[in-house]
């Protein structure tokens, strides 16, 4: 790979992400992947897929927490359907 | 026995010792310890010839190239075989650990994370097929494992770890048990799982595939695309639904002749088949539904809604609730440093340049001689003088970065690769005399 393209990458990528634009630098990094050496484009994939992993981990747990939750208040209305019943079964009384 | 066996471990053990001219640690001899691979497997094969060439170029950064010209010329000395053996000891370590790291990963485990990240998806679909994906990925793991790269190696067993933990957690059997019940019900094994997955649009989906089904059409037609849309169209489909219905449609095509083949294999004809069809649909969309954040939100709001109103409008308790279903899965930003920290790197803006790295190339002499006027840059040796230079520059350039993160990483090894590839243009320049 020659040097010009690879000042070229880091100029971009560096005025992409001083201008807080991540989004830009991420589509920039895609739209020269197949520029990059091997060994970057392995990396590159590496690091996104440890992230997804941990993306992954995040998403089951937020899932799981709100199932979770959801299952408590569900058990909640359980017992205040009970409640009810009884009063309604008081007051017919 | 035992005995036996110990006296020929040690046995060994002091055989490899003498062999490789230093003591080998307990982690390095025992039974889990990995056989040493032989030097012709590891030059046959082009991964490993490559890492192996990598080790060496680490370990040995001025004797490798000349101990692999005498290899090549059968003129190697003792001296060459013993860091060859040493070497060669060492990457067996590392092939074991790298595949310990990297086994888990194969072409089904892109898919699926390609699936959950579309970060992730967009980069791996340039690639054109997973295994390919696999590979790379595979590659670099066993790379940072031969650099000794802690960081990585701790980053990627502690997602592995994570993930692990998540996926033994009740809530995850939760879905799972969901899937396989389906699988009891309707027979229907993982890979026909799959394609009954990949072939249901979800609700989100689908509103997706309108949205840009009707990109296509005229401003009028995009102004029916409201939520009045019915009244509009006096209860007709607008020509966009019927395309997005007709799209999805097409694409159900595989699925649905997966599905009657399967229930006709399974002794279930006509309107028996079509019915069982409905019915691993609608589980198919129940797990599609407990899976996606927005569904369980849905319910979630739903349930809340009814509890709060039981307890008397207890204004903290709505609250709390609207927060929980707020707070869907959010997709982890890979580096959320403030743009600011960037802003103060854009001074190293066309610093990789060839004319830079000769100027500075030019100033380290200056420097050196400055420093002890015994240095003379006409007879020093250019190779380390230049790596000393590319050195100083790579770790004044890392501390003006960020600490971590993503493209902290990549813009590092942008940097390391502009300096291997500068490092013999530099050896040629005209400053040394």
């Amino acid at each position: 790979m020659d040097i010009t393209t690879l000042g070229e990458i880091h100029d971009e990528l560096i005025a992409q992400l001083a201008r807080g634009n991540e989004s830009g630098a991420m589509d920039y990094l895609r739209s020269r992947f197949e520029d990059l050496p091997e060994e970057m484009q392995g990396e590159i994939l590496a690091e996104l897929y440890i992230n997804a992993m941990n993306e992954e981990s995040a998403r089951i747990e937020t899932i799981g927490k709100i199932q979770e939750q959801g299952i408590a208040a569900l058990k909640v209305l359980e017992v205040l359907k009970a409640e009810l019943k009884k009063e309604t079964g008081k007051t017919k009384a | 026995m035992k005995l036996e066996k110990l006296l020929l471990d040690e046995g060994r053990k002091e055989a490899r010792e003498r062999a490789l001219g230093r003591k080998l640690a307990d982690s390095e001899h025992g039974s889990d310890e990995p056989e040493d691979l032989k030097l012709p497997d590891i030059l046959t094969d082009a991964r490993k010839e490559k890492l192996f060439g990598e080790l060496m170029q680490s370990t040995y950064p001025d004797e490798a190239d000349g101990i692999f010209e005498r290899l090549g010329n059968e003129q190697v000395t003792v001296d060459d075989l013993s860091k060859l053996n040493s070497a060669r000891h060492d990457f067996s370590l590392k092939m074991a650990e790298a595949k310990r790291l990297g086994a888990g990963i194969d072409a089904d485990d892109i898919g699926l994370m390609s699936h959950h990240s579309e970060e992730f998806q967009k980069f791996s679909s340039l690639v054109k097929e997973d295994k390919r994906t696999a590979e790379l990925i595979q590659d670099h793991f066993y790379r940072v494992v031969m650099q000794g790269d802690t960081d990585t190696i701790d980053r990627l067993n502690e997602a592995q770890q994570k993930l692990q933990e998540v996926k033994s957690s009740k809530e995850y059997k939760y879905i799972q048990t969901q899937a396989q019940l389906l699988e009891k019900r309707y027979g229907f094994d993982d890979k026909q799982y799959s394609i009954l997955e990949e072939g249901h649009y979800t609700l989100l989906e689908r509103k997706k595939l309108k949205r840009e089904i009707s990109k296509k059409f005229n401003s009028w037609m995009r102004f029916v695309q409201t939520p009045y849309e019915n009244l509009i169209t006096l209860g007709q489909d607008s020509p966009a639904k019927r395309a997005t219905k007709g799209k999805i449609y097409e694409d159900f095509k595989e699925t649905r002749e997966m599905m009657r083949k399967h229930f006709r294999e399974k002794g279930y004809g006509g309107i028996r088949s079509y019915f069982k069809s409905i019915g691993a649909l609608a589980t198919v969309k129940m797990i599609e539904n407990a899976k996606t954040p927005e569904g369980l939100k849905q319910h979630f709001e739903a349930i809340g809604g009814i509890l709060a109103a039981s307890l008397s409008k207890d204004d903290r308790i709505v609250q709390a609730l609207a927060k929980e279903a707020q707070g869907g899965p959010k997709a982890e930003i890979i580096d959320n440093r403030p743009p600011k920290t960037w802003a103060d790197v854009q001074s190293e803006r066309n610093q990789m340049t060839e004319a830079q790295a000769v100027g500075d190339l030019k100033k380290y002499l200056a420097k050196r001689k400055a420093e002890d006027p015994n240095f003379n840059p006409q007879t020093a040796d250019r190779s380390s003088v230049v790596d000393e230079m590319m050195g100083e520059r790579k770790s004044a350039y890392e501390k003006k970065l960020p600490t971590e993160g993503f493209f902290t990483r990549i813009l590092v090894r942008l940097f390391g690769n502009f300096s291997n590839n500068m490092k013999p243009k530099l050896q040629q320049a005209n400053v040394w005399t």
